[in-house]
């Protein structure tokens, strides 16, 4: 395979094998033998798209398909596409190096908001209208899907059409309404509006939206008579029988994440009032053990990694996970293959298996009280007492651990100054627990380390109505944080206040915000999610340019009549219950997990999964 | 994971250590599919390609096991080759042959073994033997096949080839002429290739740039870094004769029954 881009501009670029491919298990195809041309773009560069699972589930799925060729598509670096403008050269995709305009489909996946500019510069570099109104027959069809895409408002100007949840439910049936459309000589136009016979897909241009004076929703419509009123994410219900590659496409450099990567279970059981994913993915359904240990034989001897990553969001929680374990540990250890646990709740159990089925390396234990007390804990749903925290610290200095790291947000509903005064008392108090234990067991001085990010309120939670802080209060906050962390063997890290506000305003973001995109791209935005990259000062005059008021978005608190720009669609769990759970939290009082007690959140409508338990 | 394996000596760790090892020197190419990954990524590479084809690999002693395999001189990122060398160490005594079929049938394409010997004769490391290296180079448009030709002779016949050797922190002009064992047109077809065989290795190494640069500033054209390709035939060993040969050459079998031949 030629490379799309010649040597002596690959030989002057960052890393060039970003853009050559022909990794272990890379999909070969002959475009002329399929029908459908799918380009699976990642609005970031490779290292960062080749540790996606979502992108490796995908992948291979749709390729299992013989009418289709998926290829991978990834944002270039700025230093390559500096070269590519100045040589004419078009985005391309990896496995064939041919230019992405003559694909059928490109899909982007969305996974964190300060993504976006880079999907317009995709397609720009492309050479594709970013407008969806400007693109003809000629151009493929812009596809969103991805955890951000359940708030599609921001993109909806520029994407044909937006598949809401879980990939594996409805591609097969997409792919094939379109090549069924394409046989009839259908038009672009004519599939998408077959596409409305789906509940999860949504085609935004079927819909109006009408605003008041003040800037808030007045009405959202349906323009089309097939267009539904409510969407619904598709998921898939049982996840031992659903599609799960045998392989995994195992780069040739280093990336983020490079290892076999096994998917517990979707969703979480705990509903943390702050976090997204734990209402989006919405009910947890796990695998089976012996699915998993089957699945894990298999990416090994496919891909010859020397690590197997077990996925979810709390890994402490999945039901079967001392069998998992056990048998992992009989299969791999003897063939050098390691075991990664992230999302784990510290107690005996799991130090216990840290011991045994990790490098133990002793650098440090993480733990994310997010909350400095527990009053502002309770507030949050996060269940995790001081007592909890003390407890698996203790445990962990005996086990030999020094280092302790500590996750807080900051800016979160109700706080106070007493509430950040609290992050401070609870790392005192862990050191304070070392020093308690005998001489002897203390070989090292202790070090804990906190980190604050700032809060955003995200679509789809309890705090999805409240106001977020604004940058200066963020600054001011943390800086209360920092003035009552004194002792010495405590370290304190702050996050940059203006990534958290920018990404406040597009997450809950409407239609309106496209011309912010838009112009914030025109000004050379990209890579926002990158500090050295990310120009707050080119934001913010997109904002200016575009006479969009930022506090309106991120700063303000809405009333629970008001028209979210996101409220037609579910994603199972009820705007009602929603209501309910933000009542609870403004007086701090904590909902139990899925499996203490269920709380009729709504999911309970995809029929399967821990509700049905 | 991707520290690199430590060089091993070999002519102190024979094979009469308490646990027995059997070391392969393989043989490999690096094509085009793949000249831009680098050093450490071919040993990755080479790592997987290993636990895939299930071969006995022997790991190192300690916390964090890693498989004992090392590699001979790393390749300028972009240049290709067919001549790149690494020492395999095997738990078990398997036939040479089936070394590098299995490997071939998983490695990624570009990379494919040539070569795999047993080695049973004392030996240095693969890295640690190398005294020399041959290349090909293809030159940009700017050097024309008879421009090479009226002026290589010239070239060579310089009393002293002088070029600015950088360190650490000094440049430094150095005298290269003693250290290019050959230089010759190879041109064919209106394309400019030119051979080299230079010292190599860790007394006297000589790497094919700087060579073509000074070629350049001796002919007056200007050098553009990008323009021109590089491509690596062999690496060599010197043997107790004092003839180069090949790194995989005279070291060991290419098959388990020349063992007994050889006893
Ligand atoms: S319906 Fe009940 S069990 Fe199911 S996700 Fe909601 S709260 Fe959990």
């Amino acid at each position: 395979m030629q490379n799309r881009i010649p040597d002596e501009i690959l030989l002057q670029v960052e890393k060039p094998a970003r853009y050559t491919g022909n990794e272990i298990n890379m999909v070969r195809k002959d475009p002329k033998n399929v029908d459908i041309r799918f380009g699976f773009c990642f609005p970031d560069v490779y290292e960062i798209g080749m540790s996606h699972l979502g992108l490796q589930i995908l992948y291979y799925f749709l390729n299992r398909r013989e009418d289709t060729y998926c290829e991978r598509v990834f944002a270039p670096w700025i230093d390559l596409e500096e070269k590519m403008r100045e040589n004419n050269i078009p985005l391309f995709s990896i496995e064939t190096q041919q230019d992405v305009k003559q694909f059928d489909f490109l899909g982007f996946t969305l996974q964190y908001e300060m993504s976006y500019t880079n999907v317009l510069n995709m397609l720009d570099l492309a050479g594709i209208p970013l407008f969806a109104k400007d693109r003809t027959e000629k151009d493929p069809i812009v596809v969103c899907g991805g955890s951000c895409a359940y708030n599609p408002e921001p993109l909806a100007e520029f994407v044909d059409f937006f598949y809401l949840g879980e990939g594996e439910v409805l591609y097969d049936e997409i792919l094939d309404l379109y090549k069924q459309n394409k046989n009839e000589r259908g038009t672009k136009a004519d599939f998408l509006e077959k596409l409305l016979k789906f509940d999860s897909i949504y085609v935004p241009k079927y819909y109006d939206v009408a605003y008041k004076e003040n800037g808030e929703i007045a009405s959202f419509t349906p323009n089309h008579p097939h267009a539904k009123r409510m969407l619904q994410k598709a998921v898939v219900k049982d996840m031992d029988s659903v599609y799960y590659p045998q392989k995994q496409l195992v780069p040739l450099i280093d990336v983020v994440h490079d290892r076999v990567t096994l998917e517990l279970f979707r969703g979480c059981i705990r509903g943390c009032r702050f976090c997204q994913a734990g209402f989006v993915y919405r009910p947890v359904r796990e695998k089976r053990a012996e699915t998993l240990l089957e699945q894990a034989k298999k990416l090994v001897a496919a891909s010859g990694h020397e690590e197997i990553s077990l996925i979810s969001l709390s890994t402490s929680d999945f039901t079967c996970f001392p069998q998992l374990a056990n048998g992992l540990l009989e299969e791999f250890t003897k063939q050098e293959v390691s075991i990664s646990l992230p999302s784990l709740r510290i107690d005996a159990f799991s130090l216990d298996l840290m011991e045994k089925i990790q490098e133990v390396r002793k650098s440090s234990l993480t733990f994310a009280p997010e909350a400095g007390s527990q009053r502002l804990r309770d507030v949050i749903n996060k269940n995790l007492t001081e007592e909890d925290i003390l407890k698996g610290c203790e445990l962990a200095f005996l086990g030999g651990w020094t280092r302790v790291k500590l996750y807080f947000m900051i800016g979160l509903p109700t706080e106070t100054e007493e509430d950040l005064k609290a992050i401070a008392e609870l790392c005192e108090r862990i050191v304070e627990k070392y020093y308690e234990l005998p001489k002897e067991k203390r070989p090292k001085p202790v070090q804990v380390t906190a980190s604050s990010s700032c809060f955003v309120p995200k679509p789809f939670t309890p705090f999805q109505w409240d106001a977020q802080n604004t940058f200066d209060e963020f600054l001011q906050k943390a800086k209360t944080v920092k003035k009552h962390i004194t002792k010495k063997q405590l370290k304190y890290n702050y996050h940059d206040a203006k990534l958290s506000s920018l990404e406040g305003v597009i997450a809950r973001g409407d239609r309106k915000i496209a011309a912010v995109l838009y112009r914030a791209w025109q000004l050379g935005c990209k890579f926002d999610g990158w500090s050295d990259l990310f120009d707050y000062d080119k934001w913010m005059q997109a904002f200016e340019d575009t006479g969009i008021n930022t506090a309106f978005y991120a700063n303000r608190e809405r009333s629970y009549d008001e028209i979210l720009p996101w409220d037609h669609i579910s994603v199972g769990v009820s705007k009602q219950f929603l209501m309910q759970e933000r009542q609870k939290a403004l007086q701090e009082q904590v909902t139990p997990n899925c499996r203490e007690q269920c709380s009729y959140c709504g999911a309970k409508c995809f029929g399967g999964g821990v509700c049905y338990e | 994971m991707n520290k690199e394996a430590k060089q091993i000596d070999y002519t102190k760790k024979g094979f009469t250590k308490p646990k027995e090892h059997f070391i392969y020197r393989i043989k490999f190419t690096k094509g085009e599919e793949v000249k831009f990954i680098g050093h450490l990524d071919v040993m990755r590479l080479f790592q997987r390609a290993i636990k895939r084809a299930k071969l006995p690999v022997a790991f190192s002693q300690g916390f964090n096991p890693h498989q004992l395999l090392s590699f001979a001189s790393p390749l300028t990122l972009g240049a290709t080759s067919q001549g790149e060398y690494g020492d395999f160490e095997m738990a078990e005594k398997i036939e040479p042959k089936i070394i590098m079929t299995k490997l071939n049938e998983t490695l990624p394409k570009g990379i494919q073994v040539l070569d795999s010997v047993l080695i049973t004769k004392k030996t240095q490391s693969a890295m640690a033997a190398i005294e020399g290296a041959k290349y090909m180079v293809y030159a940009d448009k700017q050097l024309t096949e008879s421009l090479l030709k009226e002026n290589l002779e010239k070239y060579i016949g310089q009393k002293e080839i002088l070029i600015m050797k950088k360190t650490k922190n000094s440049e430094k002009l150095t005298d290269i002429k003693q250290d290019i064992f050959a230089i010759e047109n190879k041109s064919r077809q209106g394309e400019t290739k030119i051979y080299l065989y230079l010292a190599a290795g860790s007394k006297r190494n000589l790497k094919p740039e700087p060579v073509i640069e000074s070629l350049y500033a001796f002919l007056g054209l200007a050098f553009y870094k990008y323009a021109i390709k590089y491509h690596r035939i062999e690496l060599l060993r010197k043997t107790q004769e004092g003839d180069m040969v090949g790194l995989s050459e005279g070291i060991g079998v290419h098959d388990l029954s020349e063992i007994e031949k050889e006893i």
